[in-house]
């Protein structure tokens, strides 16, 4: 059978925990096969216990939680690269669902063959856990951000955040990257109402530190941007692995 | 669902809703304004001494529906005996 290429997270682990030729078909093998979802689909929910770890190739999902009311909180948006459910390998049961904000194509990644990374294949698995922890540090900058900053500062965080989560596994062109999020996405996850999402990024783009159309942000000043936002990409470990990656187009370094 | 405006004035700064949110009705969108009301509060209030926000709640043909207002005011208190 021939096992899907997962570029997007080789890229990113030629940052975070560069594997050799040899994993990398390690890895590649233990992959069974892709799925395409649609968009806004839950393709794993609260109370679940998956099988699979799904490893995102393209398009954006969001890991969430729903309280009584209706409202709902976004603990965390991935791209591609990211393996969205890794820890589900190792938890009974999913205490939180993921959703599709596009449409999405997966990787599945079998139990099973967690098992046999992480019995076998002990740089594989230190790679994967590297991704976890990663992971955990973006969680703890979103509660530094819901829990202390303005909502100027929060949507300036994000957005750095998001775009170079796309730029280093090749889905910007330097300056741009797709932009899918509604607003209401974007106040679920800052924990903010639509109405101020939509007052804020006004004000970003007034400022000119980004332009959006329709389906694409494009980055007015970088330096700004970060500045607002308070954003150092130290805490995505990609920094030191491709110094330029922290300050996209050439930018001035800080 | 009904579609509407959420236009927002902080002082003279009036910033117009150029997208709009759908909302199940009237008492949605009076909640919502609301709920931008506070979230702006929160952000520009600390360290002001006077401040006038409103949210201005328009419909899908922008009629005005209603505001939502909040007057901020630092009062310096006297210290007596």
């Amino acid at each position: 059978m021939h096992s899907p290429h997962l570029t997007p997270l080789i890229q990113k682990l030629r940052h975070l925990f560069p594997l050799t030729a040899e994993e990398i078909r390690i890895l590649e093998s233990t992959c069974s096969r892709t799925q395409r979802l649609e968009s806004q689909t839950d393709t794993v929910c609260e109370g679940d216990r998956p099988s699979n770890c799904n490893l995102l190739l393209e398009g954006i999902v969001c890991r969430y939680v729903l309280l009584e009311d209706g409202r709902r909180q976004i603990m965390s948006f991935h791209t591609p690269g990211d393996i969205f459910d890794a820890h589900s390998f190792l938890l009974d049961e999913m205490d939180h669902s993921i959703r599709t904000l596009t449409p999405c194509t997966v990787a599945l990644i079998p139990h099973t063959a967690m098992i046999e990374i992480t019995e076998n294949h002990p740089r594989i698995a230190r790679a994967i856990w590297k991704d976890t922890l990663v992971d955990a540090a973006i969680f703890r900058q979103w509660i530094a951000n819901i829990g202390r900053r303005s909502a100027y500062q929060r949507l300036a965080h994000l957005i750095c955040e998001i775009f170079i989560k796309h730029d280093i596994v090749g889905l910007s062109d330097g300056l741009s990257i797709a932009w899918p999020f509604t607003q209401m996405d974007l106040g679920d996850a800052a924990g903010l109402s639509v109405v101020h999402v939509n007052r804020t990024l006004q004000e970003l783009r007034a400022k000119g530190l980004i332009a959006t159309t329709r389906d694409r942000l494009t980055i007015g000043d970088w330096d700004a941007l970060v500045r607002a936002g308070e954003f150092n990409a130290r805490y995505l470990q990609l920094a030191e692995a491709r110094p330029g990656i922290a300050r996209p187009f050439g930018a001035k370094p800080h | 669902m009904p579609h509407y405006y959420f236009d927002t004035r902080d002082n003279d700064w009036f910033t117009e809703d150029d997208q709009g949110q759908e909302l199940p009705g009237d008492d949605a969108a009076r909640d919502e304004a609301s709920r931008g009301l506070a979230d702006l509060a929160k952000d520009v209030l600390p360290g002001c001494i006077r401040r006038q926000l409103s949210v201005e709640v328009r419909d899908a043909a922008r009629r005005p529906l209603l505001a939502a207002r909040l007057t901020f005011e630092i009062a310096r208190l006297s210290v007596s005996g």
